[in-house]
């Protein structure tokens, strides 16, 4: 299971060949940090998203041939064609769970 | 609502300290910005909507920027950026730039809607209790380290602990290491408790919290996680941050 981190957010390669048409129309944009550190995809499309598998998954990257995953702070990264499960990262805080927020 | 004015107006004049990481200027979907303009705050409540997005904006040169929207899952509350239209756009990709407010008119917007959630009934929406503002004031007040477990989010927890030291914070907490490590890129972690010492209703309250020391791969910057307190290694902490069983958390790259 190929697999990666950035920043707060994490990449999974997944088997699957085709995005359910309910996730709607790919956008540019992955995960936009509330201090404006956008994760953006080049040569590929983010589709919002949800997964049975857990509450932390907010849509999948449908990755093109050249595809990298770009951050302002971060490294780029490449990702292998195919669709990307990206989940978001928690944590504790007074007692209770939250998305990591930036 | 005065202490969120108060807030406001300590923010407004101290912008000069606010750290250069917390102002990156933001292109959103629709609307990108000019280089002039950078967002850092902006709250979300929960409405009748999938969503509903408060924010007040600033910018470096010390203006302010109001904007309330809300929406359904059909679109992200990043997306759009309207004021008082929200009822008419909540399935619709709009662009519309936020305005442009005085300290005056916030105050008066606020109390407009301060008072309108009293007479429909609801809660107060969220500006009294906004933890970005308030994390931002402590952040800008003087370094207390006591204060650092306290700030919700996480960016701005992480500069409070910059300024503080990492290793001051662990000796004034007498922090307890359960396991260290390093990741797959070789940057250390650290998963530690702490205690917590209160008295409420002169009643004495030890609360023991467990937190992940990481270092992010490319800005090298250390951040402090709170993780489950039967979590007891480093890794199946970090492993729970994503929700990933340890045996299958496996990352090749981190960043």
């Amino acid at each position: 299971m190929k697999q990666f981190r950035a920043g707060d957010t994490y990449y999974i390669l997944t088997d699957m060949q085709e995005l359910p048409d309910r996730f709607g129309v790919g956008d540019k944009t992955v995960v936009k940090g509330s201090t404006g550190h956008d994760h953006t995809i080049k040569n590929g499309k983010f589709f919002v998203g949800t997964s049975p598998k857990s509450i932390l998954v907010v849509g999948y990257v449908k990755a093109e041939e050249d595809c990298k995953l770009q951050h302002p702070e971060h490294d780029d990264i490449s990702l292998d064609i195919g669709i990307w499960e990206v989940r978001r990262q928690r944590e504790i805080w007074n007692g209770l769970e939250k998305i990591v927020i930036d | 609502m005065t202490d969120y004015i108060d807030n406001i107006k300590t923010i407004l004049d101290n912008i000069d300290k606010i750290p250069d990481e917390l102002w990156v200027r933001r292109e959103r979907v629709n609307q990108p910005l000019d280089q002039k303009q950078f967002i850092i705050l902006h709250e979300y409540n929960e409405g009748g909507y999938d969503w509903e997005s408060e924010r007040l904006e600033l910018t470096k040169d010390g203006e302010l920027r109001y904007a309330f929207d809300s929406g359904c899952s059909c679109n992200g509350p990043w997306e759009n950026l309207s004021d008082k239209e929200y009822e008419y756009k909540k399935c619709e990709n709009t662009t519309k730039k936020s305005l442009v407010v005085t300290l005056d008119e916030i105050t008066k917007v606020f109390k407009e809607r301060y008072d309108k959630s009293y007479d429909d009934e609801k809660p107060p929406y969220p500006w009294n209790e906004s933890n970005t503002i308030n994390d931002l004031v402590t952040l800008l007040g003087k370094p207390d380290v006591s204060k650092v477990f306290g700030i919700r989010n996480t960016e701005i927890r992480r500069c409070y602990v910059k300024n503080i030291g990492y290793e001051k914070i662990k000796k004034v907490f007498d922090v307890k290491v359960i396991d260290s490590t390093t990741d797959n890129n070789g940057k250390p972690m650290e998963l530690f408790d702490i205690e917590i010492k209160e008295e409420i209703d002169k009643n004495p309250i030890i609360t023991i919290d467990r937190y992940l020391m990481v270092v992010d791969g490319s800005s090298k910057r250390q951040y402090l996680l709170g993780v489950p307190n039967n979590i007891k290694t480093c890794h199946f902490a970090k492993a729970w941050t994503f929700d990933i069983h340890p045996d299958d958390f496996n990352p090749i790259i981190e960043t």
